[in-house]
């Protein structure tokens, strides 16, 4: 168990990052709809 | 003698497998559960865990002969042929016209992601493998071919397990739900009235949208662009205004051709050996925590907008972020009904919805590139 409990710390950076990369990916894709709505009426 | 001899051999783990795809094949036809996928699903376990069954592989007098449901799987799920093809289909379905319309509910379909990543994590504390535990998270994405290609890409030997899970909670989607979202949430929060009244979308904003997407998605997570540009390629093709006929094949005749031999396909991973185990309880189990995480993320980034926002979100309209498209935003907008008869959330739940396919694509994506193989 407590193999386990250190291998879940040893993810968690990496879930986090995993996450917060599909919000940035996310985020990107919103900008350019934002933009493309704006320059392509 | 050899009917016998075929008899003897039968386990009970079989038997249990034939009820199992027996139970498959009753949701699938009397419940109207996910019926393309499941009962392919239910009539290949039976198939596969008949004794010395000719259509896995079997030794025949030390001499190795290939079945046919074993060769479909090498020929179309370990290289993962058959859900990019279905993608093609999925993308050539979806109108993403509500979501560029009003692009903030790509937000949710990031947010309701989220349990994907808790159950990764609860996965590994329950001491799986990180590649199983990344394969059984993906179940959260809500989204059949990106958890075959995930599981299949980590070599995972619950793939079967994994895929019941994943395809039985989106046709539960309506009982999953609403209980989780009654939980977290106020009468009041749920009352939220939102106005629609949406841009209108360009056919040219339409047509770069999905390249667009393919792009960033590629730069940021190379490994995701197989999945994010069939979709997207299926998309383009439907927007375009130039392929309609192309369009509609994707839409039918591709997508229920693939359709047809992935599900009986993937039973290939439900021989009783594979499947009869405590660890596919435990997935199921956590297919489960994933989809309630998912529905839980979605709302709370909702409740999180609102602490900002002049113009309050229905918190429930975040649970629509998951990708099972389109329940998920059908029981939103029923929830909202039960709530406010006046109440009419479905175009910004589909906006939600929509967005929870790319994002779930985008999801399977970030995993292939950060877990090692």
């Amino acid at each position: 168990m407590m193999q386990n409990v250190s291998n879940l710390i040893a993810i968690l950076p990496m879930l986090g990052n995993g996450l917060l990369g599909v919000f940035f990916v996310i985020a990107l894709i919103w900008l350019s709809i934002a933009a493309l709505a704006k320059f392509c009426k | 003698m050899l009917i016998l001899n075929n008899l003897i051999s039968i386990s009970w783990q079989q038997v249990l497998m034939w009820v199992i795809g027996a139970t498959l094949i009753y949701l699938a036809i009397k419940k109207g559960m996910e019926p393309t996928l499941l009962l392919p699903m239910g009539f290949g376990a039976i198939l596969v865990n008949l004794p010395f069954s000719g259509v896995i592989d079997q030794m025949y007098d030390g001499e190795l002969e290939e079945g046919v449901i074993d060769i479909l799987f090498r020929a179309g799920i370990a290289n993962e042929l058959f859900p990019l093809l279905l993608f093609i289909g999925i993308g050539a379905m979806i109108d993403f016209g509500p979501l560029l319309s009003n692009p903030k509910m790509l937000l949710f379909g990031a947010a309701a992601q989220f349990g994907i990543f808790f159950t990764i994590g609860l996965a590994t504390l329950l001491g799986f493998e990180l590649k199983d535990a990344a394969s059984i998270g993906i179940i959260g994405a809500a989204d059949g071919p990106t958890a075959i290609v995930v599981a299949n890409f980590f070599r995972s030997n619950y793939i079967g397990a994994i895929m019941v899970a994943a395809y039985s909670y989106m046709a539960l989607v309506p009982i999953v739900q609403p209980p989780v979202i009654r939980l977290v949430t106020t009468r009041k929060e749920r009352q939220i009235r939102m106005e629609y009244a949406p841009d209108s979308v360009s056919q040219k904003v339409k047509i770069l949208f999905p390249i667009i997407v393919t792009i960033i998605a590629g730069i940021a997570a190379p490994r995701s662009v197989a999945l994010i540009g069939f979709l997207m390629f299926g998309n383009l093709v439907r927007e375009c205004g130039v392929l309609g006929s192309l369009s509609q094949t994707a839409q039918d005749v591709l997508a229920n051709l693939v359709t047809l031999f992935l599900g009986i396909t993937v039973a290939s991973k439900m021989r009783a050996d594979l499947f009869v185990t405590p660890e596919t309880l435990m997935i199921l189990a956590l297919g489960l925590v994933a989809f309630i995480f998912d529905t839980i993320g979605g709302v709370f980034f909702a409740k999180l907008l609102n602490l900002f926002s002049k113009k309050k979100i229905n918190p429930m309209v975040g649970a629509a972020g998951i990708s099972a498209f389109p329940m998920s935003a059908r029981v939103i907008h029923k929830m909202g009904q039960q709530e406010d008869k006046q109440n009419f959330l479905l175009m910004h739940a589909v906006g939600a919805n929509v967005s929870g396919q790319v994002a779930s694509v985008i999801a399977g994506g970030m995993i292939l590139s950060l877990v090692a193989r």
